[in-house]
């Protein structure tokens, strides 16, 4: 886990995953979760790949706001979540994906607490590997899209949960999501 | 029929023949002693899958090596002689795959008879996918096919770095960029008395979250040795995914290495022979 500091960040927006802050951060150290919970007193946020902490630490009448990250340096988890990113996943929704029981297995792995058995690997391998070449092909990826019917009544996250995943087939979806969304921005002539 | 028999067993361009295949694979080839190489098969997965061995005896397979790490002059096809890729090994453990840096030269080739892939299997648990599988597959048509540039484009520029000095500094920033394009006006032969007008156009990954910014100054060094020897240049740096085909359509891949000349000097090789 790390600590960023800095003193000219806005303050924390309570919103859950998203935050911002104003400045690079200052100061990066890393702690392990139980230094950091000993440390500091902290709220997490909810849903999403990258937890977000904030506290605040007084120092006399001085407020020094403090936003820290947490990053995953377990590569099972950098890859579930890339998978969960990719396509808008909760994670209980990554948990079927993935085919396992519960959220609580996917927080295993990500905590390094558990690791996922040679079928499920193999699983998450061919996942990541859709995901990248959905990233790479530069398709959409939000909630709405993640539902919609799109190929035969079934929605992209009817084809992320089949017991075969069919590669092509996810991709072809992607194209066709992005091909029937709106398009929201011309792309310009960068000469014109 | 020998063609469905490979691609029932899973044979398709890009696949990767297991290490315990390769030696009895490169027995007769001038590759045999090499050191662990990796064989890419290059054949379109259609010819792969023609049954006919009198219209389609052969399959063409490429000899990778293993390298430490990619050079990003070489990665995206940006050298026709020379392409770095990464193949994706799936492992058994937790960390769920590892990368494989290879390094890929374009004589490097061999054909062998199909029917001795028959009895094979691809390599299971090595993957060239995704946009490397593309990149391969389009190096391996540069070779025989490429946009040409008017002679008297090329000889400014070369004029302008002859010891290619320039060049070289600018190929130090090229890590980012999947590809250079040029639309030049006009696209012919020109006289003294005329110049070259330059869009040059630089490509990063749809999915690249730099400083386009950044990528710009890469693209700007470039551009100076142009503007050296006269010519107009605008320059933009877009992702792959903010570029319509229309635009695109207008332009050609920029090879700064390929460059034709009319000069009687050949170009030092940039790569060393590997035989």
């Amino acid at each position: 886990m790390g600590l960023t500091a800095d003193t000219h960040i806005d303050p924390y927006h309570g919103t859950g995953s998203s935050h911002q802050y104003v400045n690079p951060p200052g100061v990066h150290l890393m702690l392990s979760r139980e230094e950091l919970e000993n440390r500091y007193g902290f709220y997490q946020a909810s849903g999403g790949a990258l937890s977000t902490i904030y506290s605040v630490t007084l120092s006399g009448s001085n407020h020094i706001p403090t936003l820290i990250e947490q990053q995953s340096h377990n590569k099972l988890a950098t890859t579930v979540q890339t998978i969960g990113s990719v396509f808008c996943l909760t994670k209980d929704e990554l948990a079927q994906v993935c085919h396992v029981q519960s959220r609580k297995t996917l927080y295993n792995w990500i905590d390094g607490k558990a690791n996922p058995r040679k079928t499920a690997m193999y699983r998450i391998f061919d996942l990541y590997t859709i995901a990248q070449a959905w990233k790479q092909a530069g398709f959409i990826s939000d909630k709405v899209a993640l539902h919609r019917p799109i190929l035969d009544q079934l929605s992209l996250f009817d084809l992320l949960v089949r017991d075969s995943l069919d590669k092509e087939l996810v991709l072809f979806a992607g194209s066709r999501l992005t091909l029937s969304s709106p398009t929201s921005n011309k792309i310009e002539d960068p000469f014109a | 029929m020998i063609g469905e028999k490979l691609e029932k067993a899973g044979w398709r361009q890009g696949s990767l023949v297991r290490t315990h295949d390769i030696g009895v694979l490169l027995k007769q080839s001038s590759f045999h002693n090499d050191e662990n190489p990796i064989v890419i098969v290059a054949s379109h997965s259609c010819d792969i899958a023609h049954n006919s061995l009198e219209n389609d005896p052969y399959i063409e397979l490429s000899i990778a090596r293993k390298i430490s790490s990619s050079n990003g002059n070489y990665t995206f096809n940006k050298n026709v002689r020379v392409l770095h890729t990464t193949v994706l090994v799936r492992t058994e453990t937790p960390e769920i795959y590892v990368e494989l840096f290879v390094e890929l030269k374009a004589y490097d080739k061999i054909s062998i008879d199909k029917s001795l892939l028959v009895d094979l299997t691809p390599d299971p648990g090595r993957f060239l996918i995704n946009k490397e599988l593309d990149c391969y597959v389009s190096w391996l048509s540069y070779r025989y096919v490429r946009p040409a540039l008017p002679t008297a484009f090329n000889d400014k520029i070369a004029s302008a770095d002859p010891k290619g000095k320039r060049k070289k500094k600018a190929k130090l920033l090229n890590q980012h960029l999947s590809g250079i394009y040029v639309e030049i006006s006009p696209d012919a032969e020109i006289l003294d008395d005329q110049i070259y007008r330059v869009n040059l156009l630089g490509l990063v990954p749809a999915d690249f979250n730099g400083s386009i910014k950044s990528i710009e100054s890469v693209l700007e060094e470039y551009a100076e040795i142009m503007r050296d020897v006269d010519m107009n240049v605008s320059v933009a740096v877009k992702r792959e995914s903010e570029v319509s085909l229309a635009t695109i359509k207008r332009f050609k891949r920029f090879y700064y290495d390929d460059l034709s000349l009319k000069g009687n000097t050949p170009l030092p090789p940039d790569t060393q022979t590997g035989i």
